[in-house]
């Protein structure tokens, strides 16, 4: 080990309170940069497994393989997983479906791959389980064909008697779903598309296409799940390549920027601290670059610790993380989860870029560092100019501490970067967190109905109201006949737009709406002439015309029904505002008499029709039961949980509160830590002016004093100035994004508490470490010793 | 033989009006042992600066047998100074991590050379110091740490000593031993030294006295 090796590893142990001081500001720097990496990692990983979910991870296809050339591709070891299917013909559904009755394709798996490919697009049922047993798409099911029964099918031609088992998800990505039947097979016969999940990503086109020459296939026709590769990086696509690499990059870059002054900080530090020491150096002959190196090496020693501590904290914080937000995912059944990676590649960048970023931030401290003059260290060294202007005060000084800590506070020039970074940290930190809040206070809208349902068909209302009232307690309660008609021509807003129509009981529309025909107004998001965006109303509120009405299914220019009505805004009737707000599109109001009289004039069949019914719950935890009971009792019904809905949003709003606020926390920390560095470094900076003020008489209880009062100025300064900036910066952000609908702003006073207490405390530590520190600081050699 | 000579130095602090050193000629013979007095502010530690390499001149030149030492860069120069120039201050400028040991041989050890035992435990007996050599600078006192820097600046027989009133800071028997440890290097290896003094005594025990008086060379014996 070189001289300079051992000097700097002793004076990193030797002082400390400075190294450990770098330690954990470079700590805060890595963990930052490894949370960033491992969550981004794993994110990226999520949505791939999500993304191939539906096709097993089955992501390149090669098709038209022969038998043997099939069983070698699918045993290379390339591959972590494989599949084979074999397409047997076209397929009429006859007798099954009036729809969709020609091109439907069929494939034939063996039993294993059937149930890994099958099994992540099943929709009800259950797989084959012999060959004449088939799975259909989920249209054909319903209008008397069911899971259980035989159907007669065509298959290139040959009508067969099979029995349908299942159902496939239509629009799942997998190449088995869509309009397809899907067999069971003992054995495949002809070519083949042999399905893959490759073993890793790197370079797999060109791999890919290795492989198919020796398939005996044209690379050209292997086709590549190309939207999920692309979140692996593994594109064709070099512009979705590019991409992804620049996400990553303005991570790294941003955390870059953030670490990068903070690690220059420190160091810079300890630099200006040793000054005398380099000095002395450069007299006794160490060169320029002898001093760089010295310099390097300190930083990146440094980095080391912080780098390993930094793998701790950001893998098990993310880790965390991820298992609290995937909990909450559990339990309101969002069928996501995440899934938590940290490979070597997360890792390694995280390596790279804290050493990067180390040796960039040492730059040029080192530069300076090898820049003193050895003269300035001697001459530093016979007379400090701080030692004897304050023995020429030594009386005025004893009785005016405090003046003199405003005074240096004053002069001292780094105190006003620190000032300024401190301000606009707590600036920071208040307007964005009380931003967040302000935007996610406004997502959590209050909501009229718990629960909808529409049940498609003849009159329902009876059943639907009983057996409502029969599973739960409802505050509200409202069940009506609705159907939908063309508008045609007037009112012009409306024109060939479906509008809804409403039935009450007569009773109720002679009561409540006169028994006129009343349209429900509602307000829908426009833009005006500045390009701004406000609501509007859908129907002028002046429009006095009539309401030309024609079937909603087709386009007759022919109305059956034209009709005066009263425009009434929909909020202004909230029994039923709730039942047809769900669209946003308004809705007319009529009697179950006149209903009917349209029916006929508008030429509606009953399946036109639907029973609708909304409910406010008094418990809203019967929920679950209701919806339950609601699809066993009315197959084919629509209903809509908002209940469920909501719990999910909360998932989902929490997950990016905690991520948010994490990210938003993490940043204020890491400039927190470099106030608190600059101000501890300045402190051990003054250890032996300090001692000299003891040494003449000064106790260490005035000088604490002292000190604390300069810290509290800088803390209050900052914490004032930064709560100002703070609250107009989250008031202007939140102007910028808001309209007219949301709801008004909240000042963030609880973000502004949690900052001041927060510098609170760093008051605290400041002031219990100065007093420890003076304590126990030897005067004499403190005076004596360089 | 003149192993150093200094011509036409001056040197001009910037912001000063008058120059701390005002065109000052002088040379210095191998094995000399110089003494250079004068009141304090008059230049003595601004000449011996400029005379070891570690401060460069407003004009003028230093002259090391036939190099020109102010035309090096910055790196040729450190590796004059740690070759060349064995430089003593009044403090005593050790580094506080590196032990007595240490710090003797740092100026060898940063040329990538190690010093034999052999002369490193002779020159600590000289300065006395061999109970000392694993102690750290801290628990030695004023004197002892004097004679680590002297040894640091023997240590590699370098072309010139320089000392910057080396017993500035001592009391009179500390004084007379570093003077003593000067005087046998001098005298057994006819190691070329020059002190600043303030003190009349140490002055008379030089082999030549020069004295500068407002940055200007006075007299010479
Ligand atoms: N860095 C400097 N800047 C300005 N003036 C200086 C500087 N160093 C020394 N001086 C001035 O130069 C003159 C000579 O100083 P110095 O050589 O230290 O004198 P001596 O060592 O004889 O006491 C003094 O007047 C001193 O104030
Ligand atoms: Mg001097």
């Amino acid at each position: 080990m070189g001289i300079l090796t051992k000097l700097s590893l002793r004076s990193l142990r030797e002082e400390k309170s400075r190294t450990i001081l770098t330690i954990v500001a470079m700590t805060i720097a890595a963990t930052l940069a490894v949370a960033t990496l491992v969550g981004l990692r794993s994110v990226q990983i999520s949505m791939y497994q999500r993304a191939v979910q539906s096709e097993a991870g089955l992501v390149v296809r090669f098709p038209g393989v022969t038998a043997e050339k099939a069983e070698k591709l699918q045993n290379s070891s390339q591959f972590s997983k494989t599949a084979a299917f074999e397409e047997v013909g076209e397929s009429q559904l006859t007798g099954m479906t009036d729809q969709q009755d020609s091109g439907v394709q069929v494939y034939r798996l063996t039993a294993k791959d059937l149930k890994l490919m099958a099994t992540p697009i099943l929709a009800a049922g259950r797989l084959p389980q012999t060959s004449d047993e088939i799975l259909v798409p989920s249209y054909a099911i319903g209008d008397g064909s069911a899971i259980g029964q035989r159907e007669t099918v065509h298959i290139n031609g040959q009508k067969r008697r099979l029995l349908v088992v299942g159902t496939i998800d239509m629009y799942a990505m997998s190449p088995i779903a869509g309009n397809s039947l899907v067999m069971l097979t003992k054995t495949l016969t002809g070519k083949r598309t042999v399905m893959v999940a490759p073993a890793s990503f790197g370079g797999l086109h060109a791999r890919m296409s290795a492989l198919a020459k020796t398939a005996g296939i044209h690379p050209k026709t292997v086709t590549y799940d190309e939207s999920a590769l692309m979140i692996m990086g593994a594109s064709g696509n070099a512009k979705s390549q590019a991409i992804l690499v620049s996400v990553v990059l303005a991570a790294l870059l941003v955390i870059g920027g953030v670490a990068l002054i903070m690690i220059y900080m420190s160091i810079n530090l300890t630099v200006k601290a040793h000054r005398e020491r380099y000095g002395l150096l450069r007299s006794l002959g160490t060169t320029p670059k002898q001093l760089r190196r010295l310099v390097y090496e300190q930083s990146l020693t440094l980095a080391l610790p912080a780098l390993l501590f930094g793998y701790l904290f950001g893998i098990f914080g993310i880790k965390l993380t991820m298992t609290g937000i995937n909990q909450m995912m559990r339990r309101t059944q969002m069928g996501f989860t995440f899934v938590f990676r940290a490979d070597w590649l997360p890792l390694v960048i995280a390596g790279l870029f804290m050493a990067g970023v180390t040796l960039l931030a040492a730059a040029r401290p080192a530069f300076r560092a090898s820049r003193i003059s050895p003269i300035a260290a001697i001459r530093t060294a016979e007379t400090s100019p701080m030692l004897s202007r304050w023995r020429l005060h030594e009386t005025w000084l004893m009785r005016h501490l405090h003046t003199l800590a405003l005074k240096r506070d004053r002069r001292n020039t780094a105190r006003g970067t620190m000032l300024v970074l401190l301000t606009l940290t707590v600036a920071l930190f208040i307007g964005m967190t009380g931003f967040m809040h302000n935007l996610l206070a406004n997502t959590e809208q209050s909501r009229d109905t718990d629960l909808m349902v529409a049940i498609t068909g003849s009159d329902q209302r009876t059943a639907v109201r009983k057996l409502i009232t029969q599973q739960a307690k409802t505050k509200q309660l409202a069940v009506v006949l609705e159907s939908s008609a063309m508008v045609l021509k007037e009112p012009y807003a409306l024109t060939d737009s479906s509008m809804t129509v409403v039935a009450v009981p007569d009773a109720q529309f002679k009561k409540n709406f006169n028994s006129t025909p009343t349209y429900l107004n509602t307000r829908v998001q426009g833009t005006d002439a500045n390009g701004k965006n406000h609501k509007e109303w859908l129907v002028p509120p002046t429009y006095d015309g009539t309401y030309a009405l024609g079937n909603a299914d087709h386009m007759t220019k022919k109305a059956g029904v034209t009709t005066q009505a009263t425009l009434v805004p929909a909020t202004e009737e909230p029994g039923l505002a709730q039942l047809i707000y769900h669209d946003g599109f308004g809705a007319m109001i009529v009697s179950e008499t006149l209903f009917a009289q349209w029916q006929a004039k508008l030429g509606n069949k009953a399946s036109d029709m639907q029973t609708v019914a909304a409910v406010k719950l008094s418990d809203p935890q019967d929920h679950k039961a209701l919806v339950k009971a609601l699809s066993t009792q009315f197959k084919g019904s629509r209903v809509t949980d908002y209940i469920a809905y909501d719990e999910q949003n909360i998932a989902i709003m929490t997950a990016f509160r905690v991520i948010s606020y994490g990210f938003i926390t993490l940043l204020a920390l890491v400039s927190l830590a470099t106030i608190i560095n600059h101000v501890f470094a300045a402190l051990l900076e003054q250890k032996r002016s300090l001692a000299m003020l003891q040494s003449i008489g000064t106790t260490s209880g005035q000088l604490t004093g002292m000190l604390n009062l300069q810290n509290a100025l800088l803390l209050v300064k900052g914490g004032v100035l930064g709560t100002l900036l703070g609250n107009l910066l989250s008031y202007w952000l939140y102007r910028l994004m808001t309209h007219e609908f949301l709801k008004s702003f909240l000042w963030p006073w609880q973000e502004t508490l949690a900052a001041l207490l927060g510098l609170a405390v760093i008051w605290l530590a400041f002031a219990i470490t100065t007093r420890r520190m003076l304590r126990h600081q030897d005067i004499d050699q403190l005076i004596r010793a360089v | 033989m003149a192993i150093l000579t200094a011509d036409h130095l001056t040197k001009k602090y910037p912001g000063e009006d008058t120059p701390a050193l005002d065109d000052v000629s002088l040379s210095i013979e191998a094995g000399e042992f110089l003494a250079i007095v004068g009141p304090s502010g008059s230049g003595k530690s601004t000449l011996l600066h400029l005379l070891g390499g570690v401060d460069r001149p407003t004009s003028g030149s230093v002259q090391l047998y036939d190099t020109d030492i102010y035309k090096l860069n910055e790196t040729q120069l450190a590796i004059f100074r740690r070759r060349q120039v064995g430089l003593i201050y009044q403090f005593y400028n050790l580094m506080p991590e590196l032990t007595v040991a240490e710090n003797i041989t740092l100026p060898t050890e940063l040329d990538g050379k190690t010093v034999p035992a052999a002369i490193l435990d002779e020159l600590l007996a000289t300065l006395g110091l061999q109970e000392k050599r694993g102690a750290l600078p801290s628990q030695l006192s004023g004197g002892q740490q004097q004679r680590v820097a002297i040894g640091r600046a023997l240590i590699g027989q370098p072309a010139i000593v320089l000392a910057d009133e080396p017993t500035g800071n001592l009391d009179q028997r500390n004084s007379q031993e570093i003077m003593d440890v000067l005087h046998q290097a001098n005298a057994k290896s006819g190691q070329t030294i020059v002190v600043i003094t303030h003190d009349p005594a140490i002055a008379a025990q030089a082999g030549r006295v020069i004295t500068i008086e407002d940055g200007r060379l006075k007299e010479g014996r």
